[in-house]
């Protein structure tokens, strides 16, 4: 009885802190008039290649992230580095290195590689996110060895390691990554803001650069907008990203 | 063959040490080539000149006490609420569930559309609590995904066998989730700080100017005026201190750590 | 009709450099021809020359004849022109004939009174009717290609929007072209037309190429006003247009059309100049004055590498004196990071004083140093307060092009009449009674002053910085506070946050129907009648149209300092980058354009008497700026809270105060 009474406040609690959470978007929601999204979608033309561009960057992110991460996490954890005490620390410190520090230099180093103002300038720097590969380590840190090393002795070739043994295994944290950088690539203002010039390049979430006066209000329409591709994406891998990070033995 | 494979493993490593060496590590030597020099056209060395004039500057002090405040405020509240509500969601069923994924929706939010309706929403506060709280609201559920999925790792049978034991339910959940779920929980108390670093962005947009009430003046509002003031040396001093200081920081939980579980 | 013609005019070679050339200092470069010559014609309608530049034709108002001449002045012949006189109309206009235009041996015109566009044959004087129009069209310019002509028009009388039209020679069919608001048209090379069109992105060029009947890209241009009219230049492919909104010429390749060149001839106070190109002569008239110019504008136009410069506003270009300069708008963010990361792709940077961006970049040291010996006639002559406010270290780390100084234009006899004399009045509490004295005495429609409120908030941080911050904390500040509460909305009569009284009304005489001449004539009565208060910011027109004229005098905007010490003056400041890629080039621009604007008494920057006019206004401009100081001001965003004030937003004073106290001191302080 008691319990079923706990159960039902504790119910009752989580739907007000829903609700708190929510608040701001339900008021977004009812600020978007149903105009504006006519207006974004049909009219402006500029939404739409934004929106692509976006979604462009995103998901490049997202799944070079992790990509890469899978393959440099595997390198690391199994390749029994002397001073992976040391290199997990250095990955800690980078993850929380603010932005602003590096922006000044990246610009430097992606000027003199001639990647400004090219798409490359966007996606390549976040693929290598200290965050992503991090977080795959620790998931490879779970990965039992026998499992590889068993098609170890059958070939010898690493990519079919990689492909047929290690990626399935580690398919729900991979999952968790791309989702996690997804969310980052598609929210990133500062880079496309500094290191791309022309419009045809710039993503939707510096969109309020570019806006013109008397446009303010659609900012609560272009926000919704941009929540749904993620939604979407977050829906799909609900089940992969709880199950991934679930895994996680940090 | 063993050896081979070693080798082989250990370029995997390659292209995202190539790509971390050019994007982060030359970067930060950069930085800290930038905080030792009198400004960037005049390239004279003078040692740590810059590091004394900004360590002495009242306002980066004044912001340095304001983002350890915040972090101190928040990141707790952040994990505590993470953790409660996460073993509340999980422990409600379906509705739970269903109200769990919810929490992600402000993480989704592009900060622009969100700010503007929160501005609207908080009246005049005389302190830092609106910026708390955009902070709690925006990231809470990030820290609640990764809580809630390392609760779920947990086997049932150990709760099954502490309620049998008559445990309530702050015992259950202090004596058998937070040590199991000890190092997730860690790991967010981790991103918890890398976030309150972020809210730069949402209260920038908050008060809307580059020089907000002296109460919410962070290290991050220093470092971004110095920029626009060109004045790079310092904002690239204070980005060393700070990561110094969190270098120390990791430093010390990862080596307390280390001993606890070196003592069990 | 035909006999106000018989007017002979002419001259040859008139020697007028005109302003924003200059004289050059080094004589390294060979003398290109610089002279403009000058057709006078009374009753100036329509004009074009041939290609080969020997020919002018002209029309003039009551005559249906075309008059050829040489180009040496020499009256040729006068050809009738009579073919469409059978086509009668109903609607009768005028009989007289516009819009010129000469392809090979066809001239090409167009009579309104019947809508009938002529071709006549310059050798044997026959004409033809090659199109009729319907609708008493306007047009404002015709272009010939080989078997079309291209009509830019107003199709009907009172639609104000242009429209560009193709008539088929062959056919004598008119079709109207698909592109959105035309503004000025040219033949291109074989078959195509070149068009000057405008939306919402700007300005930018199309060429439409009649066998195809196809538009090419856009080429866009970063102008922020138009050029009224356009030529090609088939062997340069560059076109030339003339930007009335600045009296400048402009010289680009329509392919790199972000890369200009302006330049200053015959200034032109008319919008349709009908330009064209014959030989190495640009051809314009002004048909107000009845004159038509022709000078060699690649003797203006500097033959130099392109020149990259930033800007944080285009509205603030300088003039560019002839080289080619790519200006590209640019945010602060963006700008501090390129500075700072020392880039190396432009050249200059043009920035104002009232951006605290300046200083910025001079305490970075983020400029490079201009040599003293380059600049030097600039130095010798201009103010000392410019020299003063461009060292720093000793080096000269930017150059002031273009000076701005409020003031106040004033009737010494008007104001006499209410008992007014602008020597009493000192501080702005004087300015607003005797403003309001004015506006009680009836003078509600004849002038215009308004005190932006963040004039006086300017005012007083220039006045009282000291030590690197300023105290708000004064008596004199919430004086000064009360007032602007006080009178914002007061007395505006309109909603506003800036102290105004009432504005000059010129509606009512663009609404008279008279030709620009006389509306220019009764304007100015109107305005001598008045108390005649005018705010001035210091552009050039603000003073040109007083310039010469008897009784007005000017004097700086009574502020806070009661008349005492110096006036405030801001700057448009060129600032070059330490890393530009073509530095010589860009030395030498920046050395053209000082000797050029040191010279040129409309900039205000030369200290020389001599070149300013000797009448009682000038000496009045020249006293004012002479007592000028540079003022570098800081960010607005530190004085939301003093706009909020007068807004009623807040209502405490002493919290405005502290707040104010408190975002300055975070701004030096940092």
């Amino acid at each position: 009885m008691k319990k079923q009474f706990g159960k039902i406040i504790a119910v009752i609690f989580l739907l007000m802190v829903s609700g708190v959470l929510l608040l701001p978007v339900i008021f977004m929601v009812r600020k978007a008039a149903p105009g504006d999204f006519y207006f974004l979608l049909i009219e402006k033309f500029w939404f739409y290649p934004k929106f692509w561009n976006s979604l462009l960057y995103a998901a490049g992110i997202g799944a070079g992230a992790s990509l890469l991460s899978l393959l440099t996490a595997f390198g690391l954890t199994k390749g029994e580095f002397r001073y992976g005490k040391a290199v997990s620390f250095l990955l800690l410190l980078l993850m929380l290195m603010p932005l602003q520090t590096t922006l000044l230099p990246n610009y430097i180093g992606l000027r003199d590689l001639g990647l400004l103002d090219t798409r490359r300038a966007l996606i390549l720097p976040m693929i290598c996110s200290p965050f992503a590969i991090y977080l795959m380590c620790r998931y490879m840190e779970g990965m039992p060895d026998e499992s590889w090393e068993a098609a170890r002795l059958e070939t010898g070739s690493l990519f079919q390691i990689l492909f047929h043994v290690v990626f399935p295994q580690m398919r729900a944290c991979a999952a968790a990554v791309f989702v996690f950088m997804f969310a980052e690539g598609f929210n990133m203002i500062e880079q496309p803001m500094y290191y791309v010039k022309q419009d045809k390049l710039k993503p939707l979430s510096i969109i309020t650069d570019s806006m013109q006066a008397g446009e303010e209000p659609l900012i609560y329409a272009i926000g919704i907008v941009c929540m749904i591709p993620l939604l979407f994406l977050y829906g799909f891998y609900e089940e992969e990203l709880a199950d991934g990070l679930g895994m996680l033995k940090v | 063959m063993k050896r081979k494979y070693r080798f082989k493993l250990k370029l995997c490593v390659l292209p995202a040490a190539a790509g971390l060496l050019v994007f982060y590590f030359l970067p930060f030597l950069k930085v800290i080539y930038y905080s030792f020099i009198k400004g960037q056209y005049q390239k004279s060395f003078v040692g740590f000149a810059n590091y004394i004039d900004v360590l002495k500057n009242k306002y980066f002090q004044m912001a340095c006490l304001n983002t350890l405040k915040m972090i101190v405020c928040c990141v707790p509240v952040f994990l505590a609420a993470a953790v409660l509500l996460s073993i509340l969601y999980c422990g409600s069923g379906v509705v739970g569930n269903f109200l769990r994924k919810l929490t992600i929706l402000p993480l989704l939010l592009p900060s622009v559309s969100v700010v503007a309706a929160f501005v609207l929403l908080f009246a005049d506060v005389d302190s830092p609590l609106p910026v708390y709280v955009l902070f709690l609201w925006k990231y809470l559920g990030m820290g609640i995904v990764i809580v809630s999925s390392a609760l779920t790792a947990v086997e049932p049978q150990l709760y099954e066998a502490a309620r049998m034991d008559g445990a309530g339910f702050w015992a259950l959940h202090g004596r058998i989730t937070l040590p199991i779920c000890a190092r997730p929980i860690g790991f967010t108390a981790v991103l918890g700080v890398v976030y309150c670093f972020r809210t730069f962005r949402e209260s920038y947009l908050y008060y809307g100017s580059n020089y907000p009430p002296d109460y919410s003046y962070t290290l991050q509002y220093y470092m971004n005026n110095q920029f626009l003031k060109l004045n790079y040396q310092s904002m690239a001093v204070s980005s060393i201190l700070i990561t110094l200081v969190l270098a120390a920081f990791i430093a010390v939980c990862t080596g307390s750590r280390k001993e606890r579980s070196g003592n069990r | 009709m035909r006999n106000k013609i018989g007017k002979i005019f002419l001259l040859m070679a008139m020697c007028f450099v005109v302003c924003a050339c200059g004289k050059k200092a080094g004589e390294e470069k060979e003398q290109a021809d610089r002279t403009i010559r000058r057709y006078e014609m009374p009753g100036l309608l329509g004009y074009c020359v041939d290609e080969a530049g020997e020919y002018l034709y002209c029309t003039v108002k009551g005559s249906s004849s075309v008059y050829q001449y040489g180009t040496d002045g020499s009256f040729i012949k006068e050809i009738a022109v009579g073919v469409d006189a059978e086509e009668e109309d109903v609607q009768v206009y005028q009989d007289d004939l516009t819009s010129l235009c000469i392809r090979g041996n066809s001239l090409y015109c167009f009579r309104e009174k019947n809508g009938c566009l002529i071709e006549i044959n310059t050798e044997t004087g026959e004409g033809r009717v090659c199109g009729r129009l319907t609708g008493i069209p306007t047009i404002r310019k015709i272009a010939a290609q080989q078997d079309t002509l291209l009509l830019l028009m107003f199709p009907e009388m009172g639609v104000g929007i242009l429209q560009t039209v193709l008539l088929d020679l062959q056919t004598g069919e008119f079709t109207a072209l698909a592109i959105e608001s035309p503004i000025a048209i040219t033949s291109g090379m074989e078959g195509d037309y070149w068009i000057e069109a405008y939306d919402d992105n700007g300005f930018y060029f199309q060429k439409y190429n009649t066998d195809t009947n196809l538009f090419s890209e856009q080429y866009r241009t970063n102008f922020m006003e138009e050029l009224s009219d356009i030529t090609y230049v088939q062997e340069e492919n560059a076109i030339y247009g003339y930007m009335p909104a600045d009296l400048q010429y402009v010289r680009l390749v329509p392919e790199q059309a972000l890369v200009a060149a302006r330049f200053s001839a015959q200034r032109l106070y008319q919008y349709d100049c009908n330009m064209m190109m014959a030989g190495v002569r640009l051809f314009v008239s002004d048909t107000t004055l009845g004159n038509i110019y022709s000078f060699e504008p690649l003797a203006y136009v500097e033959d130099n590498t392109p020149l990259k410069g930033y800007v944080l506003d285009l509205a603030n270009v300088p003039d560019w004196s002839g080289y080619n300069i790519d200006l590209e708008e640019l945010s602060w963010d963006a700008l501090a990071l390129k500075v700072l990361a020392g880039d190396s792709d432009y050249d200059f940077v043009v920035l104002n004083t009232d951006m605290p961006e300046a200083l910025a970049i001079r305490d970075a040291m983020a400029y490079y140093p201009i040599p003293e010996n380059r600049i030097a006639r600039y130095l010798d002559e201009c103010y000392p307060f410019i020299r003063e406010a461009a060292t720093y270290r000793g080096d000269i780390w930017m150059l002031p092009v273009n000076l701005y100084a409020s003031g106040v234009v004033y009737r010494e006899d008007n104001l006499a009449e209410y008992g007014i004399r602008m020597e009493n009045i000192r501080t702005y509490e004087d300015f607003c009674v005797v403003a309001k004295t004015l506006y009680d005495a009836g003078q509600t429609d004849h002038f215009s002053v308004g005190y932006p409120n963040s004039a006086l908030l300017k005012e007083y941080i220039r006045l009282n910085r000291k030590e690197g911050t300023v105290d708000f904390d004064t008596e004199e500040f919430r004086r000064l506070l009360d007032f602007v509460k006080g009178e914002y909305g007061a007395r505006a009569g309109f909603r506003s946050s800036d102290i105004q009284i009432n504005f000059m009304d010129y509606q009512e005489f663009y609404n008279m129907d008279v030709d620009d001449v006389e509306r220019q004539e009764l304007i100015w009565e109107a305005f001598l009648k008045t108390v005649c208060f005018e705010q001035v910011t210091g552009y050039n027109w603000d003073y040109e149209k007083y310039e010469g004229k008897e009784g007005f005098h000017v004097c700086g905007m009574p502020t806070l300092s009661g008349g005492e010490g110096t006036y405030p003056v801001l700057a448009d400041i060129i600032i070059i980058n330490p890393n530009a890629p073509n530095l010589d080039a860009v030395l030498d621009f920046v050395e053209d354009m000082s000797n050029s604007y040191i010279a040129n008494p409309g900039r205000h920057l030369s200290a020389e008497e001599s070149i300013y006019g000797t009448d009682a206004f000038s000496r009045d401009v020249y006293a004012l700026y002479s007592n000028g100081e540079i003022d570098f001001e800081l960010p607005d965003e530190l004085f939301t809270s003093y706009y909020s004030y007068i807004a009623g937003e807040i209502t405490d004073k002493e919290k405005v105060i502290a707040e104010l106290n408190r975002t300055v001191n975070m701004y030096f302080g940092e």
